[in-house]
């Protein structure tokens, strides 16, 4: 087995304010769980990371020994088309694993924010969910089996091939959102679905953003099928993108429903301009580092008090607000400077009771600003998998509150 | 803490008429929906039947002083013994908590209780154009809080995905009894997906008290066709062309001749008498999309070799397709006074081979079986007829059980879709984790529940929970013949 290779002669930043002394890289799982047994022993802070995209996400954490990087342990696994199954090693980017499926007319019918970039472990680390959560589900909806080390060094696997499965307990969804706090992914084990044959976008103009939401609602009580649908807000206006996949008739069929129902239509998408916009869109939900971004969970009722609420604190000031009312998730996107309007914004959400995650900032506003928002219930059940886990406190020592 | 002290400070939290103690009160606790001889049974001490969360808090904080286990039970019609008390101790019955609490439109959810049964949360929505999508056959019976247990399917399952797929938080009690919301990991929560974890953990890590349920919109459009096919063979390879040509039907089952022998004189649900197996494949979705996937099914299935088709679009003549499948079980008293129901599953693509595998152990043990399953999901229903008071008949139907398993792990497959692990599938659970894989999971229970007081001996089999692990798992190598875990 080759040893994994220590890059000492560089000393770096993996991101903004994270700093490791080395850098070590692995390429297959007994490797990984050597490095984290000997971490272990050693007392040495391990920092994973594939495409980089969120390491400045959470709480800023204190130099680490070691950044490990993951994007050696890539490739496809296995994949069988006819069974609707994939199992890909974690540093793979889901731009390689769609290309793979698209060739055999499968995807993954999620959404990715720079899938050039993103790995399907940092995917699955992070817990991305993109405005197809609506309908189609996130990357926790797909999760069939993993293989992982645990910060101990414990190597394992759970969950298996088949599409339905309850044998043994549910570590792989477990482990989806737990930032590499507990364990790091080897491979996972997805399923997939067939490419969706038509894919059509809607854009309808409003003047409010109350109206807008208010519409939508509507929209999604009478289009049990639409498949994503975000109100977006900033200096230009308010816009609506109501979006439909399917087969061609029901795509075409859709759109015009949702032309009828919501009105004021400005624009239709259709095949690679409706995937790009959607693209585009996802990409700027994603951490920015010269912006400070604000992800908010409510319930879909809420969600219209709440982002007429922030509409108004942040009127003047170059804000984006985008609100996927089915789902009822807002992000808010304002300059770097806007730290006191941040701080704002997180007040009103959690005075709301909902919850709110400070996904892109300054290290100086992360100390000042709870990253993570309101501690979650069951704290001490978390802390106590973290122990079972990471006995050693290893793994991307105090990123999360545990 | 003696019995009666026990009995009485029960008494306490639930009332008189909450608890039930004498032994002719507890035999019905003893057993769940699995086969007796399949699965142990076992008495509890006693069962309480609580109505709130207090109440179940104040019972678990209960048995930890008196170090007694807790096992949680809805409606008892799991078929893998998760709800026998295998260890004695407290049996919590959760159906008197069965309330619908919030019904919210825009947030398309329901709160409900544990004891609520599964097809009430549906009809109870109907009206407002939703319905909880996991219906797993029992759905007139069992409850949501089982459905959380075992992490329930069901035919819908296929397009919909199972219960985790539709849980959005729970309100468990913990072994200490605290008691708190999990959530799932989503937009602006940071914390760990608990949700996730107690979803499918057979009531060994908390016991649910409530239940946040995402409801799912009823399609616009819905159509059941039925495809009846000349052989066994023919049906499952329509059923992967379906799959592989690009189409996720809403569900897609299949039943074999001697189930239909079952059903059709039951329930005249129109199924082909001479038919070798029957598909039944339901289509949802936008009327356009249904339409244009009916057409194209129908194609795969004519092209696979179906002698006959037809296809259903009122709700009365759907019900009436669907009445033969989803009473199949209550059907199989024609054909012989007990059956055992399998569950297992195995990538849809080996599904001619794996049905191939049940047909020539239903000849070498000499048992009949009829099929009845989730084909589109890959997940087998083998039912085992027997006859309990026929003596050997239980050993028969143990020993085909045994090389059921074994054939579909030679696949691929896994242990259980649908049903779980319980006590019934425990023993074979090394056949398809290693030492290292059963061990992260006991460490799991162990952060949950370090003293091991919910559902003991469960999923996990002896020993992995204590360290001795080696040696176990070379006697349950060996006991296997040799098979190497992967």
């Amino acid at each position: 087995m080759p040893t994994p290779v220590n890059d000492t002669t560089n000393a770096r930043e993996l991101a903004a304010g994270v700093h490791v002394d080395e850098i070590v890289t692995v390429e297959s799982g007994p490797q990984l769980a050597d490095v984290l047994r000997e971490a272990t022993v050693n007392n040495h802070s391990v920092i994973p990371f594939g495409g980089r995209r969120s390491l400045a996400t959470g709480n800023p954490a204190g130099p680490a020994k070691f950044g490990l990087d993951l994007t050696g342990l890539s490739g496809i696994l296995s994949y069988e088309p006819a069974d609707l199954t994939l199992s890909v090693r974690a540093g793979t980017t889901l731009a390689e694993i769609q290309k793979t499926l698209g060739e055999s007319g499968q995807e993954l019918p999620i959404d990715v924010p720079f899938p050039e970039v993103t790995t399907v472990g940092g995917l699955a680390a992070t817990g991305f969910a993109g405005p197809r959560r609506l309908r189609s589900g996130s990357l926790r909806d797909l999760l069939i089996g993993c293989e992982f080390v645990r910060g101990d060094g414990l190597l394992a696997k759970a969950g298996g091939m088949v599409v339905k499965n309850v044998s043994g307990f549910e570590i792989p969804r477990f482990l989806h959102g737990s930032w590499g706090a507990l364990a790091v992914l080897i491979s996972v084990n997805l399923k997939v679905t067939p490419l969706a044959r038509a894919d059509g976008t809607l854009h309808a103009r409003f003047d409010g953003l109350d109206t807008a939401i208010q519409a939508v609602h509507r929209l999604i009580a009478a289009e049990p099928s639409i498949e994503a649908c975000v109100v977006s807000s900033d200096p230009y206006g308010v816009l609506v993108a109501a979006r439909a996949v399917g087969r061609p008739g029901a795509v075409a069929a859709s759109l015009d429903s949702f032309a009828q129902r919501l009105g004021s239509e400005i624009a239709r998408l259709e095949a690679e301009q409706s995937r790009a916009f959607w693209q585009d869109l996802v990409n700027r939900h994603a951490e920015d580092d010269s912006k400070i971004v604000l992800a908010i969970g409510a319930r879909p009722r809420d969600v219209g008090s709440l982002a007429t609420r922030i509409d108004d604190i942040t009127a003047g000031h170059d804000a984006t607000i985008q609100v996927s009312t089915g789902l009822g998730s807002l992000r808010i996107v304002i300059p770097a400077n806007g730290e006191d309007l941040a701080t704002g914004i997180a007040a009103l959400a959690t005075a709301d009771g909902a919850s709110y995650v400070l996904e892109s900032a300054s290290p100086a506003l992360r100390l000042s600003l709870p990253t993570w928002g309101t501690e979650p219930e069951g704290i001490e059940v978390m802390r106590s998998v973290k122990r079972e886990s990471d006995p050693g406190g290893i793994l991307n020592p105090g990123r999360l509150p545990l | 803490m003696d019995r009666q002290q026990l009995l009485n400070e029960l008494e306490r939290i639930v009332g008189h008429d909450g608890i039930r103690h004498r032994p002719v009160d507890l035999l019905v606790y003893e057993y769940d929906g699995s086969v007796d001889g399949a699965v142990d049974t076992a008495a509890p001490t006693a069962v309480v039947l609580p109505r709130s969360t207090d109440q179940v808090s104040a019972i678990v904080k209960l048995a930890k002083r008196a170090d007694l286990p807790v096992v949680a039970r809805g409606a008892g019609t799991g078929l893998s013994g998760g709800a026998v008390a295998q260890r004695g101790g407290i049996i919590v019955s959760l159906t008197r908590m069965d309330r619908v609490l919030e019904v919210n439109l825009l947030d398309r959810t329901a709160l409900v209780e544990p004891g609520l049964i599964n097809l009430e949360l549906s009809e109870g929505v109907k009206d407002q154009g939703l319905f909880f999508a996991p219906d797993p056959s029992s759905q007139k019976a069992c409850t949501i809080g089982g459905n959380v247990a075992e992490n329930a399917g069901g035919p819908h399952c296929l397009k919909y995905g199972v219960t985790t797929n539709h849980i959005l938080g729970l309100e468990i009690v913990l072994p200490d009894g605290d008691v708190i919301w999990t959530r799932t990991a989503q937009d602006g929560y940071g914390g760990l997906d608990l949700t996730a974890a107690v979803v499918g953990s057979e009531g060994m890590f908390g016991i649910v008290t409530k239940a946040l349920v995402k409801l799912t919109p009823i399609p616009a459009a819905t159509t059941v066709m039925l495809a009846a096919f000349g052989s066994l063979d023919d049906a499952s390879h329509a059923v992967t062309s379906i799959i592989a040509a690009g189409n996720l039907p809403a569900s897609l089952e299949m039943m074999d001749n001697l189930t239909i022998q079952a059903v059709e004189p039951a329930y005249h649900a129109g199924y082909p008498m001479d038919a070798a197996a029957v598909l039944l494949i339901e289509s949802d979705g936008h009327p356009v999309e249904v339409a244009e996937s009916v057409d194209e099914i129908g194609t795969l299935c004519r092209e696979a070799g179906a002698t006959s088709m037809r296809s259903a679009d009122t709700a009365a003549e759907r019900e009436l397709l669907w009445k033969g499948r989803k009473m199949a079980l209550a059907a199989m008293g024609r054909l012989a006074p007990n059956y055992y129901l399998h569950d297992t599953v195995v990538p849809r693509s080996r599904l001619p081979e794996t049905l191939e595998a049940v047909e020539a152990i239903s000849r070498h043990h000499r048992l009949q079986i009829a099929n009845v399953f989730h084909a589109g999901d890959g997940n087998l229903h083998p039912l085992m007829l027997f006859d309990r008071r026929k003596p050997g008949d239980v050993e028969r139907i143990l020993e085909a059980s045994h090389d059921l398993i074994h054939e579909c792990v030679r696949v691929g497959g896994m242990l259980s879709g649908e049903h779980g692990i319980g006590t019934e599938k425990r023993g074979y659970m090394t056949l398809v984790f290693s030492e290292s894989d059963l061990r992260a999971m006991a460490g799991l229970k162990q952060a949950f529940d370090p003293d091991q007081r919910f559902n003991p001996e469960k999923v996990i089999p002896t020993g992995y929970m204590c360290g001795e692990v080696k040696q176990l798992h070379l006697q349950a190598m060996q006991q296997q013949h040799g098979i190497v875990p992967v």
